[in-house]
């Protein structure tokens, strides 16, 4: 390719686009031909083909620019009083296109916070504005029981207390009792492991929802079952045959919906039950629930064995603390006998208090985040179109002079608000979804299931609600600005022209400095949060939580069996640890019955030979725990007194050994006690006194954030348990191990289930998703906040450099210096926002205390994040202001005082 | 259009030109240089800008297939061809320009010492 069609391609890019893709290679022919021509008449012709060339390429690009170019004079002829909607619309929309780069900037930014709020009040409503999907869920309540002495809230519902409230209630149209767990479906070839719910018989009763198959169980389906009895007398009761209601999924996966499943069979921790009904996927409560058992409760037991969760439904019209006395008043028969002191009463909440207690203050901090940035968005937008309006009062002036009315010129302001807003709505509304769907992807465990989140009639009409009102809040600048004062003269003034500005200018600088404030207290509350993140992952658990590998093998336990098989557990846990020793890469196994971040709990009651008086009278709730040998090294555990778990403990029942943590010295013998060799027992007359062998360190077994509780372990072999957790210290990735252990198991017995096969640093970030999530939200949110206000503090700079060109031109010519200009331009932006940022960081640590537990081990007036934020906001102002101000220094005076 | 209502020039030579035969771009340009006695250079924005114009207006139509196929490889070289609508344009103006100049030759004959 010769130079000259080098050089004219180069050319060529001065041409309107179209001209280009269509013509160009005729365009370059064309050309060459002129060169070629002129090239007999020498350098001089030659160059001014090519400068004619050049001519022409620019002379078509400004004709193509042309129709658009066609100012402001194309006004609304008829400028008659009156709506006229057609013709606002058309000019509204007509002038919006006219600028698209500023236009489609204040889209973006009204979309952005229209989405961030869409996404935010979605997840809010799904978790606690939508209805539960049972009739009358208004009427639904959460029943338990308390026991503050014992230093819980929550105790979980004696069977017998129970049974007396469902005899005694008024006020209830039915109360139930449940216990979620996990069972063993078998049939024969391979195992399961589902979840399901042991209920009372009015279970389905109470929620409203009928088996879409079948039916419920009866009352005498619950009825208690009597382990059996050697012989079977006549006087024993029938046996009542074990029933089961099966789910929807269950019926769709396990007998393709057959309408024959009645009366069919499904083994059930290793024993038949007839299924009786099926239930729809409606009825899944309080999670993901696949069976239910009946709960066969013996209220005639004795002693305290507290366990599960109650939910009731109340008769019309009562209330929660009417229900509450009504239980009460129920339970005092047992205030009189059993428990004289009353550490135990019932307590009633409304049922959705009860499922997002927990994730209240998360999202009620995110909420008013993702308004403050919808907030600051509507700030800037306020901002550009106030910088628009000013710039058109020349034209307002014009319409003016022409017969309009300022109602008129509003109501077309407003319409072109309005459109705005409209676009932005829609475009957040979409992207508002999507961001819900993305989010609900990531931490799918942690929200409950029956939380439905999607639009419905709710969302949409909060994303129209936020519409209109971003309108109100970025709408009222320019308004105001554009249609007020004196716009006669506006006529005459130059579009550079300083006339009206002052009250623009202050009004801009207000709204520069509130967005730096909010930007400053969302910014300080984000990085405290992530501060705490980064605080809570930190925390030593107290043993060692890499290279661990944890399972759980849950062994058939069929209530119905004449004596649970204690030796047959026993057999098979040796066999399991002798079996995972010998795997390779393995260092060192052990089971325990209850494992840290396994989110189980078992507590008791001890006592201890010589405790301390303990100050409140408070009886410690004691974590109790069954583990092999091998489960301390395994864990990684801390060593403090005695020894570890050993071989022969347990197996000699005259000499009953146990492990306790330090908690539990600290609480029965105080600050500073030795445990070892002391002696404590479970209450109870016959209980045995059984001696402390050692002591290891805490571990922080219900969460990294969560206080430790006193703990003991007893020795497996005398406390056989059907369901253990093994835990698996290795020397090779953990995860590497698992395929190797599924076929272990399975080759002992292809009907057990696996479950929960992880590693530990798995779990531990299992522990912590939800507030990771909420962290890293609050954060990006922030930092959304940040870039929005710098990006407002910049473009208002620039354009009040604009303005004031005339200004400075005329100072510069009077002899101002470089240096001056740059600080003063710098200085009177900064010093609104050092006001708004200082305002912020005050306003911060208010706000700051509001976010509570959520700032684990980071104090809301943290003074090097306070710091931090202070710095990077009045930094990123400086140089937001010192681009246009740099560029303001260097006007040349004679330019800007000619072009007038 | 130009201002006085006539054909802008080198409208009227590119239809002129085209009235000939159906021409490509580069043809079109050279006889536009060669009707004009090399007066009027077409460049090449103002000559294709000015060829789209005279399509969107349908004076001139866009041929879908080279015709003459001995006279160059290129695939980008379009052909175009006067339409009916173009022809009477031209026609017109033609005829229009025709009265100008008897109008101007009658009064330069009638008063040789003025301008007119």
């Amino acid at each position: 390719m010769s130079a000259a069609r080098r050089g004219y391609r180069g050319l060529l890019l001065l041409a309107p686009r179209e001209l280009r893709r269509e013509h160009s290679v005729e365009m370059e022919e064309l050309f060459l031909e002129h060169l070629a021509a002129a090239h007999a008449a020498g350098t001089l012709a030659r160059a001014a083909v090519w400068t004619r060339a050049a001519s022409d390429l620019v002379r078509a690009r400004l004709g193509s620019w042309k129709p658009r170019r066609r100012l402001v004079l194309t006004v609304p002829i008829d400028e008659r009083k009156g709506p006229m909607l057609g013709p606002d619309l058309h000019y509204a929309l007509r002038s919006l296109g006219r600028q698209r780069g500023a236009t489609a900037l204040v889209v973006f930014m009204l979309a952005l916070g229209i989405a961030a709020n869409v996404g935010v009040f979605t997840l809010v409503n799904g978790l606690f504005l939508r209805p539960f999907p049972f009739p009358h869920p208004e009427r639904l309540v959460y029943i338990n029981e308390t026991a503050p002495r014992w230093n819980l809230n929550v105790v979980g519902i004696n069977y017998p207390d129970f049974d007396r409230w469902r005899k005694d209630m008024k006020l209830f149209e039915a109360i139930a009792l449940y216990e979620t767990g996990r069972y063993n479906l078998s049939d024969g070839a391979s195992a399961d492991r589902v979840p399901g719910v042991r209920v009372t018989y009015d279970f389905a009763r109470v929620l409203g929802v009928s088996p879409i198959l079948g039916r419920f169980f009866t009352a005498e389906e619950d009825a208690p079952r009597p382990r059996a009895v050697a012989g079977g007398s006549a006087a024993s009761p029938r046996p009542v045959a074990q029933v089961i209601v099966i789910s929807e999924s269950l019926w769709s996966e396990r007998f393709g919906r057959a309408q024959d499943v009645i009366g069919k069979t499904l083994r059930v921790e290793g024993e038949p039950r007839t299924v009786i009904g099926v239930m729809p996927a409606a009825a899944a409560f309080p999670d993901d629930v696949r069976l239910w058992l009946p709960t066969n409760g013996d209220p005639t037991r004795e002693g305290d064995s507290y366990s599960g969760d109650g939910i009731g439904r109340l008769k019309p019209g009562v209330s929660v603390a009417d229900a509450e006395k009504d239980l009460t008043r129920a339970h005092q028969p047992i205030w009189d006998t059993r428990d004289k002191q009353r550490n135990v009463s019932p307590f009633v909440h409304s049922l959705r208090e009860e499922f997002v207690r927990d994730y209240k203050t998360a999202a009620s901090t995110i909420v008013a985040a993702v308004a403050i940035l919808l907030i600051i968005a509507c700030a800037n937008v306020a901002a550009v179109m106030l910088a628009r309006a000013l710039a058109r009062r020349r034209e307002m002036g014009i319409r003016l002079a022409l017969g309009s009315s300022r109602i008129r010129l509003l109501r077309q302001l407003l319409i072109e608000n309005l459109i705005l807003a409209l676009v932005g709505g829609v475009i957040g509304l979409a992207a508002g979804q999507w961001a819900i769907g993305a989010f609900v992807a990531m931490i799918p465990e942690e929200l409950p299931r029956w939380a439905v989140f999607q639009m419905d009639l709710r969302v949409v009409a909060f994303s129209l609600l936020s519409i209109v009102a971003t309108v109100i809040l970025f709408g009222w600048a320019p308004a105001l600005h554009a249609v007020g004062g004196d716009l006669r003269s506006a006529v005459h003034t130059s579009t550079n022209g300083t006339t009206g500005a002052p009250r623009g200018r202050r009004t801009l600088a207000f709204i520069v400095g509130a967005e730096f404030a909010l930007a400053a207290v969302l910014l300080v509350c984000g990085t405290l949060l992530v501060k705490a993140f980064d605080r809570v992952r930190s925390v030593d658990p107290g043993f060692r939580s890499d290279h661990l590998l944890t399972f759980t093998v849950p062994l058939p336990d069929p209530p119905s069996a004449a004596q649970p098989r204690f030796a047959e557990w026993l057999a098979f846990w040796d066999q399991l640890n002798e079996r995972t020793r010998q795997l390779p890469g393995v260092d060192a196994a052990g089971l325990v019955s209850c494992a840290p971040f396994g989110g189980c709990h078992l507590g008791n009651f001890l006592n201890a030979e010589n405790a301390i008086p303990r100050p409140d009278g408070k009886n410690p709730v004691i974590l109790t725990r069954v583990a092999t040998p091998g489960y301390f090294e395994a864990l990684g555990s801390r060593l403090k007194e005695g020894r570890f778990l050993q071989e022969p403990d347990g197996r000699d029942k005259r000499v009953p050994v146990v492990i306790v943590n330090e908690s539990f010295v600290r609480a029965m013998w105080g600050e500073g006690a030795k445990g070892a060799g002391r002696r404590v027992k479970f209450n109870g007359d016959d209980s045995p006194w059984m001696t402390v062998v050692g002591v290891v360190g805490d571990v922080k077994h219900y969460g990294l954030e969560r206080p430790m509780r006193p703990g003991i372990y007893l020795p497996a072999a005398s406390w056989p348990q059907s369901t253990m957790t093994m835990a698996v210290h290795t020397q090779v990735d953990p995860a590497s191990l698992a395929p190797a252990i599924r076929e272990m198991v399975r080759a002992m017995n292809p009907e057990l289930p696996l479950v929960a096969l992880r590693t530990m640093e798995e779990s531990i970030r299992r522990s912590m998703a939800l507030r990771a999530a909420f962290s890293w939200m609050l954060a990006v949110f922030a930092a959304l906040a940040f870039v929005l206000a710098v990006g407002g503090a910049y473009g208002v700079a620039t354009y009040l450099v604009t303005q004031r060109t005339r200004e400075i031109g005329i100072r510069v010519a009077l002899g101002a210096r470089t240096p001056d200009i740059f600080r003063s331009v710098v200085a009177s932006g900064l010093g609104i926002v050092a006001a708004g940022v200082a305002c912020g960081l005050v306003g911060s640590a208010a706000v700051a205390k509001l976010l509570g537990d959520a700032l684990f081990g980071v104090s809301p007036h943290d003074a090097a994040v306070l710091t931090f934020v202070a710095v990077v906001l009045v930094g990123t102002a400086l140089m937001a202001n010192g681009l246009p101000a740099r560029r303001a220094a260097r006007i040349d005076p004679m330019r800007t005082l000619r072009t007038e | 259009m130009a201002a006085d209502g006539s054909l802008k020039p080198h409208w009227f030579y590119i239809l002129l030109a085209l009235a000939e035969g159906d021409r490509h771009g580069l043809g079109i340009a050279r006889a536009v240089q060669t009707l004009s006695d090399g007066r009027v250079r077409l460049w090449p924005a103002t000559l294709y800008g000015s060829l789209d114009e005279l399509r969107q207006r349908k004076w001139i139509e866009e041929l879908s297939r080279r015709r003459d196929q001995l006279e160059d490889e290129s695939e980008r070289k379009r052909y175009y061809r006067l339409t009916r609508a173009g022809r009477q344009i031209l026609t017109a103006e033609a005829d229009h320009l025709g009265r100008l100049a008897r109008l101007a030759r009658a009064r330069l004959r009638a008063d040789p010492g003025e301008v007119g």
